[in-house]
């Protein structure tokens, strides 16, 4: 707050403007203190310089320094009324030329509008400005304001008789002043308060002074600027001389007027001298009553009487008159600077003095006339001289310089060969443009040398450009590699990443900022698959590829949400700048690895089942001939035992030729149901596999089922889904194996639940039967397989069995402790969604 | 001619394929006392454990079906050629399988014949003739 205050003041008053208002303001008031005043020229009108003072000083001091003018100059005032009139509407008038200076006048580009707005702004200041003090004085100082407008009572006539007098003078300072702004040099007509910024005065030539665009000018600027100065001091001296004429002849008037008015008070005292005692004052007070006469009568030593005489408009006796008077019989009196005459005489038979005025001295027309026609002739010469001088010095100087100037334009262009022609110059000017010349030249050379380094560096400049270019193109081609490349790309330095591409981003799923700055080996798992660590196993990466050996090896990379992807890494070696950085290129080949360890999967699961189809044929081929050998051998046979006629065992090997097709037809069916399954597939459907075992053992009707069996069912299994009737089957044929190979003299306990391990349900199907050695475990599952060939069935109950559970993506396997422990039968499903 | 009971083992799990075999054998020679086992197990018990007993000798020829349950025919050859006592024994495989994987791992096993059982009876029964032929009269045995 107190920062910006002081700012305010700062820029309203600053130091300079301040000490000029001072400067100015005490001019003034010496001005009027010493009641110099001169004869308006050509005129009768006297005037002292005070307002050329104030309006100026106001002009540049602003509206702040303004105030400061016109309160010292006021005390030049001779009366206090007068000091406080004066001061009022100086402030008025000096605050808005304060302002108006620089924000209406001082702006203007044109010297003529500036000009112009000027006196218009003198005009304010003298016939509007004074509206409202005028109003104040008419209505609080009634006498103040008779003495001034010369008895006209009312406001308007008042201020139309105060603006007829005040005419002259605002012609005289408002064309002074005028003057004296067009002969400041452009520099110094700056306004000395608010900020600078921004401020672009008018100029003589209407031009600012680093215009590029010089005008050839008539040389005339010079001329006139000079003229108008030489106005300005000549009118110096001639207004001293016209105030001294003035005072020549106010000095007469005055001496001749206190003359009359000494004779004038002798003769009254010759009066008085005839009078009787009592008659004295009847007498006095007779003198007093004529009009336009002033005068006094007092006792002697009277001084208060004295000191309040009012003789006319602001005149009064001062301290030293009224003692001077009473020390003397005798004498005359003149009170400055408002000029009245006046005489005094003691009468020591009444002790008292009576002192007579004049009326304001007024010059006698002649007198008056006289000074008119001295002043006009010496504003006549002024200004004669003035203008022959302005003419000598723009033939001196003006010319020539207007002559150079031309000249210099004409050759400024640094390749012209032209040079000034000195012999048309004379004295310094000639001087100067030797000089010129000189430095022509050298400017030439200096020139010519430098625009042979600026083609060198243009050139230069130009392939630079090029190179730049070429180089941009470049980089931006490479920089699209490498933002656009399908692979991570990361640069190394020092064991750090400090760059990478887009897609590395993307494969770790990190910003860049995030990357830079990271080991390569901190975004992999502490340990790799492969059982190194990641640290060393990059460290011992990066230094082999930093010997200069391309590194190319299979990498486990974490992403940043913690999963993991197999990338395919090569190392390079680059030198930037003789600096050994490297280029980690990333592959992610987790897709790859992914397809191809499920092709090898495929490809075993492929050779498997091929190895089983291979069995299968061999089986089927096997197994089916094997009847037919059979038949075939015994119909041989029975021929044979015809042919001899033996009968002993003919009914046996016709027995054994049916029963061997009937085996092959039993086959056939088993094969047929085998094909059956995976080719006719029942919809999947989500069942219960308690209630599935339920059904299964429903409706295995084996007339060998003990009554005795023990069959516990889990009824809490789990629901899967799949195809139930052939799930059914499974339970039926494990069921039919478990009473098949029971212990005939044991109890058959059999159990069908299920368990759960590493949250896969594992069914079961558990007996306390003959059990199976652990060297045919695989082998029961394998087709037309039989541990005991004396046992009814084909062999192929197991084999349907484990199709059916691997076609519902399961896997079947027996465990059992030996012959004679029981055998436990254990199978999986997959779960629907991962089918 | 020393008329001298000559044993002959045979390992065949199919009953009438071993009764077909015993009686078209048992045609051509009188003393050849033909034994057989059902399965491979049996057989190799029989084979392996050593045993003076009359009643129990060393057969002069092994004819051995692949397909067996419990031990495989291959298995069985395997065990009678890894043992000391047992590998100077001809090993004649009669099968019903005809596939050349089959007979590869027998003659990698070191077995001495591979014969196929013929579907035609005569087939079959000259076949046991020339096993009975070759083996037990032309060819040397060991035994």
């Amino acid at each position: 707050m107190m920062q910006r205050l002081s700012d305010i003041i700062r820029n309203l008053l600053p130091l300079k403007a301040a000490f000029f208002a001072v400067l100015m303001g005490s001019a003034s008031f010496l001005v009027l203190f010493l009641g110099f005043q001169f004869n308006l020229p050509g005129t009768s009108a006297s005037t002292d310089p005070r307002e050329v003072l104030n309006a100026i000083g106001a002009a540049f001091s602003g509206p702040a320094g303004a105030v400061i003018i016109a309160l010292i100059s006021s005390f030049g005032e001779p009366s206090a009324n007068h000091k406080i009139y004066i001061a009022f509407q100086h402030i008025i008038s000096a605050v808005w030329i304060g302002w108006a200076y620089r924000q209406l006048i001082y702006k203007k580009q044109k010297i003529g509008s500036a000009l112009l707005a000027w006196i218009a702004a003198m005009f304010v200041y003298y016939f509007v400005a004074y509206i409202p003090a005028s109003a104040f004085l008419n209505y609080y100082y009634k006498d103040l304001w008779l003495s001034f407008t010369g008895g006209h009572y009312t406001y308007f006539e008042g201020l139309l008789f105060l603006y007829k007098g005040w005419m002259p003078e605002f012609l005289f300072t408002s064309g002074f002043t005028a003057l004296l702004i067009i002969a400041l040099p452009d520099k110094y007509r700056m306004p000395l308060w608010g900020s600078s910024a921004g401020m672009k005065s008018f100029n003589l030539s209407g031009m600012t002074a680093f215009s590029m665009n010089r005008k050839i000018t008539s040389g005339s600027l010079l001329g006139i600027r000079l003229t108008v100065w030489f106005i300005i001091l000549s009118s110096i001296p001639v207004i001293l001389i016209s105030i001294y004429i003035k005072n020549v002849f106010t000095e007469y008037s005055i001496q001749q007027s206190a003359g009359m008015q000494q004779e004038y008070v002798r003769q009254i005292r010759k009066e008085i001298d005839t009078l009787n005692n009592g008659d004295i004052y009847k007498y006095l007070n007779s003198l007093r009553r004529y009009p336009g006469f002033n005068f006094h009568y007092c006792t002697g030593k009277d001084g208060k009487t004295l000191s309040s005489l009012n003789i006319g408009g602001p005149a009064v006796l001062s301290d030293e008159q009224i003692h001077k008077i009473f020390s003397q019989k005798e004498g005359t009196v003149v009170i400055k600077p408002a000029l009245y005459a006046g005489a005094y005489i003691y009468i020591e038979k009444y002790n008292l003095y009576i002192i007579s005025f004049s009326e304001k001295i007024q010059m006698t027309p002649m007198s008056s006339e006289l000074i008119g026609s001295i002043n006009q002739n010496l504003i006549l010469i002024l200004i004669t001289v003035s203008v022959l001088a302005g003419i000598i010095v723009w033939l001196i100087i003006g010319l020539p310089v207007k002559k150079m100037t031309r000249a210099v334009n004409e050759i400024s262009g640094p390749k012209s060969e032209m040079i000034l022609d000195t012999f048309e110059m004379t004295d310094e000017i000639r001087i100067l443009a030797g000089a010129f010349n000189e430095m022509k030249i050298r400017i030439k050379n200096a020139y010519e040398k430098l625009e042979i380094e600026m083609n060198q560096k243009l050139n230069l400049q130009q392939e630079i450009i090029e190179a730049n270019n070429l180089l941009k193109e470049r980089e931006e081609k490479f920089r699209l590699l490498f933002e656009t490349a399908n692979d991570g790309i990361l640069l190394v330095r020092e064991g750090r990443y400090f760059d990478c591409n887009p897609k590395a981003e993307e494969l770790f799923l990190l910003p860049k900022s995030k990357i830079i700055g990271r080991h390569p080996s901190s975004l992999s798992p502490g340990i790799l698959p492969n059982g190194w660590s990641s640290k060393d196993f990059a460290e011992q990466k990066i230094q082999a590829a930093l010997k200069g050996t391309p590194q190319f090896f299979e990498w486990t990379h974490l992403r940043s949400d913690g999963t993991s992807f197999d990338a395919q890494i090569s190392l390079n070696r680059l030198e930037v700048n003789g600096e050994l950085i490297l280029q980690a290129v990333l592959r992610d080949v987790t897709e790859q690895k992914r397809t191809a360890k499920k092709l090898s999967r495929n490809l075993i699961e492929l050779e498997s089942k091929n190895a089983e189809l291979e069995r299968f044929t061999y089986t089927v081929s096997h197994d089916l001939k094997s009847p037919l050998i059979t038949i075939k051998g015994f119909i041989g046979l029975l021929r044979s035992d015809i042919e001899k006629q033996k009968w002993e065992s003919t009914l046996t090997d016709i027995e054994r030729i049916s029963g061997a097709a009937d085996k092959m037809q039993a086959l056939l069916e088993d094969l047929l149901e085998l094909s059956r399954i995976g080719r006719i597939i029942n919809p999947n459907t989500e069942f219960s596999m308690s209630v599935t075992a339920s059904e299964a053992l429903s409706i295995t009707q084996d007339p060998e089922l003990p009554l005795d069996a023990e069959i516990i069912i889990n009824p809490d299994m789990p629901s899967v889904s799949g195809d139930k009737i052939r799930i059914r089957e499974v339970y039926q044929n494990l069921i039919e194996n478990a009473i098949k190979y029971r212990k005939k003299d044991q109890k058959l306990l059999l159990e069908i639940g299920y368990l759960k391990k590493d949250k896969t349900d594992i069914y079961f199907v558990r007996d306390n039967g003959i059990g199976i050695n652990s060297a045919y475990t695989e082998k029961i599952f394998g087709l037309f397989e039989k541990l005991d060939p004396k046992s009814k069935g084909s062999g192929i109950g197991l084999a349907i069995v484990k199709r059916i559970i691997e076609l519902h993506g399961g896997r079947i396997w027996v465990e059992s402790d030996g012959s004679d422990m029981g055998s436990s039968f254990y199978f999986t499903i997959k779960p629907p969604e991962e089918k | 001619m020393i008329q001298k009971n000559i044993t002959v083992m045979l390992v065949e799990d199919n009953d009438d394929h071993a009764e077909l075999v015993v009686r078209t054998f048992a045609d051509s020679l009188s003393n050849v006392n033909i034994v057989r086992f059902s399965d491979g197990e049996t057989a190799l018990n029989y084979l392996l454990t050593p045993s003076d007993d009359e009643a129990s000798p060393l057969p002069v020829l092994i004819l051995l079906d692949l397909r067996l349950p419990k031990v495989d025919g291959i298995e069985v050859l395997r065990r009678i050629k890894d043992n000391e006592r047992t590998r100077i024994i001809p090993v004649v495989i009669l099968t019903s399988s005809a596939s050349d994987l089959d007979v590869i791992k027998a003659y990698s096993n070191f077995v001495n014949s591979y014969l196929v059982k013929p579907l035609e009876y005569s087939t079959f029964s000259s076949l046991m003739d020339q096993i009975n032929n070759y083996w037990l009269n032309s060819n040397r045995s060991p035994i």
